[in-house]
């Protein structure tokens, strides 16, 4: 279905405002069901704690570690910790 | 052999914070003074990454599909992130072979972490291998990097492109739609229905995607 068709099921003409509502409701839908989900790698760091997530995710749906609980090079998912470690990191990077 | 190592996280306002279990922090054993308490060796504390892994984060997240990237063999190897008059410019390790000027060229970017996602470049850069974008950034050069620009886009953006989700959540796309321009009328009745129709459609399309019957076990610490 292109915009056009949708347009005219809606009965409205004006272009830039319905697709403004396409768009919102695209991101209603991703976040209600993972449609388009896509994987990011980062580096980890010596003595980096904090990490950017990817500029156009809408939800984040699972983060794995390379070699975590395993020395197999595989990439298993992380637990997330309940409260902070009391260890602070010192340089907040 | 890698040496396996133990990993959690924690949200901190928009950043995840990697930490690590550090066995080697207390292998010769603390002792508190008052009283005296030996730690068992090998205890372990959470602190930041100990090593350097390469590609060890993964995140697995969704997106918005406000676009189309027409032909993924279609890429430029981007190498580093600078600033232009404050905006975001990725350089390419060859030449972008794209026209931002009249405003209506993309790229989709991948492979670069906090960086990802859809583009406006804004300068001519068919014979160059700098992409000015219409973002805002105030941060330092970045260098060195091994990521992906995708320049065969589709954004959806005009009367002609194809909304690029399944048929059966176009049909729910509608009633969305419908149901925001009966908000704007503030007719709230008609809303209600439309958003549950949206809501029924789009529960039906992720139904439809697990064959069987779905059951829900009680925990293994449920009372049974």
């Amino acid at each position: 279905m292109t915009v056009q068709e949708l347009m005219e099921r809606v009965g409205d003409t004006r272009t830039g405002f319905v697709l403004a509502y396409i768009k919102d409701g695209l991101i209603e839908m991703t976040s209600d069901n993972e449609q388009f989900v896509d994987e990011e790698r980062i580096t980890i760091t010596e003595d980096q704690r904090y990490y950017d997530l990817p500029r156009d995710y809408i939800q984040v749906l699972d983060i794995r570690c390379k070699n975590h609980l395993n020395n197999r090079d595989e990439y298993k998912t992380i637990p997330r910790m309940i409260g902070k470690p009391s260890m602070a990191d010192e340089d907040e990077v | 052999m890698a040496t396996a190592t133990e990993y959690a996280y924690y949200l901190r306002g928009n950043k995840i914070a990697i930490v690590e279990r550090d066995f080697t922090a207390v292998q010769n054993g603390q002792t508190i003074s008052v009283p005296s308490i030996d730690l068992p060796v090998g205890g372990g504390v959470w602190k930041s990454p100990t090593a350097t892994i390469a590609n060890g984060l993964e995140i697995e997240y969704s997106y918005i599909p406000n676009y189309w990237i027409n032909d993924t063999s279609v890429t430029r190897s981007i190498t580093d992130i600078s600033n232009t008059d404050g905006f975001l410019t990725f350089q390419s390790s060859n030449v972008w072979t794209i026209d931002g000027s009249s405003g209506r060229a993309y790229i989709v970017v991948r492979s670069t972490g906090k960086y990802n996602g859809l583009y406006r470049v804004t300068n001519d850069a068919t014979a160059s291998s700098l992409a000015i974008t219409s973002t805002k950034y105030n941060g330092e050069d970045i260098n060195d990097l091994t990521g992906t620009g995708y320049i065969d886009i589709d954004v959806l953006n005009n009367e002609a492109d194809e909304i690029p989700i399944e048929p059966a959540l176009q049909r729910a796309l509608v009633y969305y739609v419908k149901a925001r321009l009966a908000e704007d009328q503030k007719d709230f009745q008609t809303q209600m229905y439309f958003m549950k129709e949206f809501r029924r459609l789009t529960e039906r399309h992720e139904t439809a995607r697990i064959h069987g019957s779905r059951q829900i076990m009680p925990g293994a610490n449920a009372i049974r």
